[in-house]
Formats: structure tokens, C-alpha cells, sequence
């Protein structure tokens, strides 16, 4: 007990504090700049860390991936610019929403969903990491494309009032992310010889020119507005209440358990997770503005997206192995320190190991304050006249589509899916099965390419096999609920009329 | 209504600056550097003799062919500072990534070749993309200058398992079972895949590879999980794992204490086989000689440099140098070696 109670008070040493409040800072910002991922936050700031304490570089490090989670959605509510891609899914309901002058709600909500599920993660990561990350082990090539799909089965309910433009626009996206270097094979396709597409069509110019972009270009159409004397009433008004601190305990806690569990399967992050999560919610929702500005929409992308970072942890500090590419570079962080990743983290070197983590805890807790106590200032974006908002938008998605790897080609991809966007926008066709195809296209894919090579090139083979595994029984069961649940509520509110 | 113009426009500023220094960060971290270690130029260019011979550049890009926080990129990052104070030049580093190191290499051989550019890259990129014929460069427009490091690859199975207690046994199973064998590697094509097919290839073996997208870290589930066998990695990425079993070296014969028990390929009875990830410096064809010569030159005294060698055994940073020479030689046989199973690929 006065172990535990020394790793506390570690973690509360000025010198932690100050470490975990300016990672929480820099990493909200380098979350909420479209373009500056955390992954690249944390790799340029880690000479940083080369002279101070492992814990407290580590205590650094942290609270920036658990701040540049938050982050992400600030800018994707408030202007449709995802700034990191796990936000992707929130613009779904948060921008929505802040179009019903809802934008105040909708960043509390943001943070107080993301603080659950980052707590949710941590109290997993302190109490569970080495069972859970043996867990993890189970995921293999048919349990991936399981997964996949199911994310892919989202499709369904975000266009059910027109399921073919919603799977056309899904095909699109699987279409895309063939191009480049095969995953499996190693063979090039789709690049017409030209090496900028050998490494494949980047997700975050498609997001960026699909989302914010487009609606650059729409909004240029109407005439310009200040802002309403409503919209004034309505930002004054905005209050945050001790209701709004733990709104929808439901959606929080199995929002957490799946960000944690995607979190923890190597190769998958925060933008699987949040789809998925939004997804499942989906069935359980009443609310019938679900995916279109809804509060618990924003509820459950934001606590799987923050239980993720928890969950990429659990492998990195069990067992070694990154969950994503930016536990990757926090692995290298470690490693740098001239710490071993692994059990003896837990053991050898746990006053190291779990002050770090209670110092996850705080960051989450500084997090939630910044964002109930900014939501405010945040939200006067809102209050921006259009014309000036959309040359900020612009500047901003061309600088951060810049920003992830220097390349100005991607800029120009970013501006293309601007165009292209603002088309399918005009013709009422939903883009977010574009974002959803690109993404788990390629872990379906894989996953596949590789369960038929474990099984003789036999489609049969593959699916017999299925049908032993019980994580993919639970996932196809969820695939067929979420494919029919539309279809099944729209025939019930018939009956009722 | 002029207060929100204001209050849009200065947020729209401190955003501007926070971008302008976040994307500057690679070159803030290179000028500081030069800036607490110019005082240690003038001796380090006596201490390693000929790298007065050529005026390097003030400013040096080097491009890393890999996202910011791979690991070449941070390999580069941990050498920078020493080598800046060796070369007397300040090291700006470039992260171009995408399609497996391609289009930053691609990128690279398009610059001026007057020793202000130069390479840190893999093997993948440099040697093995290039003998596939996919890329508009060759391993020829490349003019090798040091090695780094150069690691070992190993097929390793989870400690757990008892089918294959050692190397010989792995063998006798795939003569006995063709196509049975699976083992897991980061890409078809990439360094870990050639290390063991281009054996299995050479002796008439079947073995089944399964390439997983998420490199070591998703072989390595796959092999814990059960889903396969075994998988190939390279030895900086076994370090310190008890939960994994490296049952054949097949690189060069290691001493790192707990690898050196390993049996190599020529050790089971099979000459000739050696793949090992090595990490180096290249220049781009055309380059004047002198550069590559005081380059070189600069990397030998940096590895040699006793702050250097402090920082490296504190982080377990493993370097092995070989000079300009042997680097091309054992560029020039990585490259034999992988063609033919290259070849067969496409």
C-alpha cells in the first residue's frame, strides 16, 4: 500500500505535474492542427526528452498522445477538419451539430467522453495489461477481416435512405485503397508508373480534402453571413452542468471496452475504433438523429477514440510490440531511456512503469478541464463570419496536408478530393464510406489474403475455418444486427403510423 | 463585429505559428546541435585526418527515406549531434516516407550531387525495390559511403513452443513437409521476407510465407497467437525478449551475448546465405569521390567517439561500421542474392 501510494506521489512531484500539463497542452494542439499527428509530435520532441528523467519523459510523452486524442475533435467539430484521423467519425455528429448552434454541447460532450474513456483505458492498462495483451493474441487473420467488415457494415446505417449511393461511395474507397504497393503480394497496382502512387492513396489529404475542403467550396455558393443575433443568445447561454460530467455512463463504458480491445490488436487505432464504436452504438441509440448531429454520436467515437491510447499501450509496455505508429515511436522513446519493454517493466522497473501511468491518469483529468473549461472560447468559432472562417479553413488544410511528410503532391491530391467532394455533396451522396473503405480496406484485405494462404487458397477453407473461432461468431452476429437494424427499425416506425 | 474579426484573425496567427514551428521542428533540433558543438569541430577534424581534404557544405540534408519516428529515423536522429560535430556541418534531416522508402529515395537521386544531399536508408528501399524493377533508379545510382549498423536476421518461434526446439529440427520439418512451414515476415519483396526465401529458393525448399502489413510488431502476435509458425526479424528487434526463441541466424555469425549460441545457415550445412538489415549512409551517382572519402571519414571518427560509444551502450544503440568499400561490396551481393527470388515474385 505505501508502494502504490510512493508511485502516487511521484507522479504528483511538481516536476511531473508541470511535464504532464505542458504534454496535455501541446499535444490538444498538435491534435487539433489537421495534418500534425501525434505520432509526429512525439518523434520531434523526443531529443527533447534526452535529459530529464525517464518517468517524467515518459509522463511527457503520454499526456501528448492523450491530449492530441481530445485534440482531433476540436477542429472537427468546430470547422469539419478532422485534426487527427481517429476524429474523422466525429465530424459525422460534431460538426452537425455545431450547425444546430450546438457546438458548445457537442465539445463538452468531446471532453468529457474522451476523459471516460481514457480513464477507462488507464485503470485497464494499471490493473489488466499483461491478460489483455495476451488477448490480443487471439486476433488473427480471419478475426481482422471479421472486423473489417463489420466497421464496413456501418455503411448501412449512415445511408439507409439510399443503400446503393452508400455502397458506391464504400466501393470507391475499397477502390482507393488498392492503389500503391500490395499488401500481401508486394506487387505495385494501380499507379500507372508513377511513384507518388506507389505509396497509395494517404489517408489524411482524402479526409482533409473530402471534409473541410468541400465545404470551403459549398459555402463559397451562399451569400456571406455574420453571425445571428440566435446564434449569439445561444453562445451566451451555453452552460455547462454536473449533469454533463457523466451523461451517458452506458455508451461511455462500452464505447471504452471497445476502444481498449481495437486499441490493443496491433495495426488498428483510434479511426477504427471510433467507426466501429459509432457503429455499434448505432443499435443500441433511441435517438433518431443518430449520425446527423446527434450528442451520443460525438459520446461514442470520443471515449473509443480515447481508450485507445490506454489500449496501444498494454502491448507496448507488456510485451514490446507497438499497437500503432505512435506507441511505436513511444516504444523507441523507451528504449532511448535505456528501458527494456516488457514484463519487467511491471517488476524490475515498476517505479518507473506505474507512476508513469497514474500521471496518465492526471493528464486525462488536466485534459477534461481544458476542454469543459475552453469549450466556451472554442466554441466563438462559431461566431466567425463565413468568409473570413473558410480562408482560414483553406489555409489550414493546405498547411497540414503539407505537413505530413513535405510533399506537395499531396496537396494537390488534398484539392482534388476537394472538388470531388463538393460534387458529391451537390448530388446528396454521404462521403463518409469514402473515409470508411480507405481505411479498412486494406486490414480486410490483408486479413483475407492472408487466411487463404494459411488455408490452401480455399475460399471454403477460410470460412470453415470461421465457424471455429468465436470472436468471429460474436463479429458476424454484430454484422448481421448492424445490416438489418435499419431496416428492421424503419419497418417498426411504419407499423406504428 | 470588429472584435470577432480580431479575435478570428489573431487566432488564425497563433495557430500560423504554431504550425510554422512544428513543422520546423527537425531543423530547430539540427541547429542547436551545431550550436553547442561548432567548439568541437576544429579538433575532430585533426582526430580523424582526412576530412580537411573537402569543404563540406554549412547545411547538409539528409533525407531519411521513412516517417519521422521509424526506426531509421530515429537511428539518424540519435547519431546526429556527433556526427554534426565530425563533419563541422549542420545536419538537417528530411523525412520522406511512402511506399516502403521509394519516394524518398526517388526524391533524393533527383538532387544536386555536390555533397550537400545525402542518404540514410535500409536495404529495402536502396537494394531490394530496385532488383524488382519497379523503380525508375537502380541500385547503381546509389554510391554507398558507410554502414551503420547491420543486424543479423533470425527465424525465430514463440518461446512456448516445443515442435522446434532448435534449428536442425525447423529443417527436417520443411524437407519432410513441403509447403507445410509457415513463417510470418513484414512484406513480400522487403529485407525480412528475401533473408529466408532467397534460401529456401536457392536449395529447392518449400515453405509458405505469410506477409503481414504491420511489420515486426504483427508477426510477432501472429506467432504468439499460433496463426503461424515462425517469423524473420532482425536481431535489434529481438533484443530482450525471453518470450520469443531465435532458432536460426540468417545473417553473419553474431556476438551479442545470447545470440552467439544461435546456429548460422553455413553452421546446418548451407554456405552462402547472409542477410543482415543494414543501415547506411548513401551518396548519389556523380558525386565527387572526396565527398564520399570525408564523409566516410567523418562517420568512422564519429563511431569511434568515446561520447558517442557513453550514449550507445546506455541506449542500446547497436552500430556496425564498415567503410565505403565494404559497405558497396556487401550492397553489391545483397543485391545478387535477392534477384532471383525477386524475380520469381513478379
Amino acid at each position: 500500500m505505501t508502494e502504490i501510494l510512493g508511485y502516487i506521489a511521484t507522479a504528483f512531484s511538481p516536476e511531473n505535474l508541470v511535464f504532464a500539463l505542458v504534454g496535455t497542452i501541446l499535444g490538444i494542439i498538435v491534435g487539433a492542427l489537421p495534418g500534425f499527428t501525434p505520432t509526429m509530435g512525439i518523434a520531434v520532441l523526443i531529443p527533447v526528452t534526452y535529459t530529464i528523467s525517464p518517468t517524467s519523459a515518459l509522463v511527457f510523452l503520454g499526456a501528448i498522445y492523450c491530449g492530441s486524442m481530445f485534440g482531433g475533435s476540436i477542429s472537427a467539430i468546430l470547422i469539419n477538419t478532422p485534426g487527427t484521423s481517429a476524429a474523422a467519425a466525429t465530424a459525422m455528429d460534431g460538426y452537425a451539430m455545431t450547425l444546430k448552434g450546438k457546438a458548445h454541447e457537442a465539445l463538452v460532450e468531446s471532453a468529457m467522453s474522451s476523459f471516460w474513456g481514457g480513464i477507462v483505458s488507464v485503470i485497464a492498462l494499471l490493473f489488466l495489461a499483461p491478460p489483455l495483451a495476451r488477448f490480443a493474441f487471439q486476433f488473427g487473420p480471419q478475426e481482422r477481416f471479421m472486423m473489417a467488415l463489420f466497421g464496413l457494415t456501418i455503411i448501412a446505417s449512415l445511408t439507409a435512405k439510399s443503400v446503393i449511393k452508400g455502397l458506391m461511395m464504400g466501393c470507391v474507397g475499397l477502390v482507393l485503397a488498392c492503389i500503391g504497393i500490395d499488401p500481401v503480394q508486394g506487387s505495385v497496382r494501380f499507379t500507372f508508373g508513377s511513384t507518388f502512387l506507389m505509396g497509395g492513396i494517404q489517408m489524411i489529404p482524402v479526409v482533409i480534402g473530402l471534409f473541410s475542403m468541400s465545404q470551403v467550396f459549398t459555402s463559397l455558393k451562399d451569400p456571406v453571413e455574420v453571425a445571428s443575433k440566435e446564434s449569439l443568445v445561444q453562445y451566451k447561454s451555453s452552460k455547462m452542468t454536473l449533469k454533463d460530467i457523466f451523461k451517458y455512463p452506458k455508451i461511455y463504458w462500452w464505447s471504452s471496452v471497445i476502444g481498449l480491445i481495437v486499441g490493443i490488436i496491433p495495426g488498428t487505432g483510434g479511426d477504427v475504433a471510433s467507426y466501429v464504436a459509432h457503429n455499434t452504438g448505432h443499435m443500441f441509440t433511441k435517438d433518431p438523429d443518430y449520425g446527423n448531429g446527434s450528442r451520443e454520436g460525438v459520446a461514442w467515437c470520443e471515449a473509443a477514440n480515447n481508450a485507445v491510447t490506454g489500449g496501444t499501450l498494454i502491448p507496448t509496455l507488456t510485451l514490446g510490440v507497438p499497437g500503432n505508429a505512435t506507441t511505436a515511436v513511444l516504444l523507441s522513446a523507451l528504449t532511448i531511456q535505456g528501458l527494456t519493454p516488457g514484463y519487467g517493466l511491471f517488476t524490475t522497473e515498476k517505479e518507473i512503469t506505474y507512476p508513469f501511468i497514474c500521471a496518465l491518469f492526471i493528464a486525462n483529468v488536466m485534459m477534461a478541464a481544458i476542454g469543459i473549461l475552453g469549450a466556451k472560447y472554442f466554441a466563438r468559432v462559431t461566431l466567425a463570419p463565413k468568409n473570413i472562417l473558410n480562408a482560414f479553413v483553406l489555409f489550414l488544410s493546405v498547411i497540414g496536408t503539407y505537413a505530413i511528410r513535405g510533399s506537395v503532391s499531396d496537396v494537390f491530391l488534398m484539392l482534388v478530393f476537394g472538388v470531388i467532394g463538393y460534387l458529391l455533396k451537390l448530388y446528396k451522396y454521404n462521403v463518409v464510406p469514402i473515409v470508411l473503405g480507405l481505411i479498412l480496406g486494406p486490414i480486410a484485405e490483408a486479413g483475407l489474403s492472408q487466411a487463404l494462404l494459411l488455408n490452401g487458397n480455399s475460399m471454403v477453407a477460410v470460412f470453415a475455418s470461421m465457424t471455429t473461432r468465436p470472436i468471429c461468431i460474436v463479429l458476424f452476429l454484430c454484422m448481421v444486427i448492424s445490416v438489418s437494424y435499419p431496416y428492421i427499425s424503419q419497418y417498426q416506425n411504419k407499423k406504428k403510423d | 463585429m470588429k472584435k470577432f474579426i480580431s479575435s478570428a484573425l489573431s487566432a488564425a496567427l497563433i495557430f500560423s505559428l504554431a504550425a510554422c514551428s512544428a513543422g520546423g521542428g527537425s531543423d530547430a533540433t539540427s541547429s542547436s546541435g551545431t550550436s553547442s558543438t561548432s567548439a568541437g569541430a576544429g579538433t575532430s577534424a585533426s582526430a580523424s585526418g582526412t576530412a580537411a581534404q573537402v569543404e563540406f557544405p554549412d547545411i547538409i540534408t539528409v533525407t531519411v527515406p521513412f516517417n519521422a519516428g521509424s526506426n531509421t529515423d530515429i537511428q539518424m536522429r540519435f547519431i546526429q549531434p556527433y556526427l554534426e560535430k565530425h563533419l563541422g556541418a549542420t545536419l538537417v534531416i528530411n523525412n520522406a516516407g511512402g511506399a516502403s522508402g521509394v519516394i524518398g529515395t526517388t526524391d533524393f537521386i533527383s538532387q544536386a550531387a555536390d555533397g550537400s544531399n545525402i542518404l540514410f536508408s535500409l536495404p529495402t528501399p536502396t537494394v531490394y525495390r530496385p532488383a524488382s524493377g519497379e523503380t525508375t533508379y537502380t541500385v547503381d545510382d546509389l554510391v554507398p559511403v558507410s554502414r551503420i549498423t547491420a543486424d543479423p536476421f533470425y527465424l525465430a518461434v514463440s518461446g512456448e513452443n516445443d515442435q522446434f526446439p532448435d534449428g536442425q529440427s525447423v529443417l527436417i520439418y520443411i524437407q519432410e513437409n513441403p509447403g507445410q512451414f509457415t513463417y510470418a515476415n513484414a512484406g513480400n519483396g522487403g529485407i525480412a521476407h528475401v533473408a529466408f526465401a532467397s534460401f529456401l529458393d536457392s536449395e529447392g525448399l518449400d515453405a509458405l510465407s505469410v506477409p503481414f502489413t504491420g511489420g515486426t510488431a504483427d508477426c510477432y502476435t501472429a506467432v504468439m497467437g499460433g496463426h503461424v509458425m515462425s517469423y524473420s526479424v532482425s536481431e535489434s528487434e529481438l533484443t530482450g525478449r525471453s518470450d520469443i526463441r531465435p532458432v536460426i541466424n540468417l545473417g553473419t555469425k553474431s556476438t551479442t551475448p545470447g545470440f552467439e549460441d544461435v546456429p548460422t545457415l553455413a553452421e546446418l550445412g548451407y554456405e552462402g546465405y547472409e542477410t543482415n538489415a543494414f543501415a547506411g549512409f548513401y551518396y548519389m551517382k556523380g558525386v565527387d569521390e572526396a565527398y564520399v572519402e570525408a564523409f566516410d571519414a567523418a562517420v568512422k571518427a564519429t563511431l569511434e567517439d568515446e561520447e558517442f560509444l557513453a550514449a550507445a551502450a546506455e541506449s542500446n544503440f547497436m552500430h556496425r561500421y564498415a567503410g565505403h568499400e565494404e559497405f558497396a561490396e556487401q550492397v553489391k551481393n545483397a543485391a545478387e542474392l535477392a534477384v532471383p527470388i525477386l524475380e520469381a515474385l513478379q
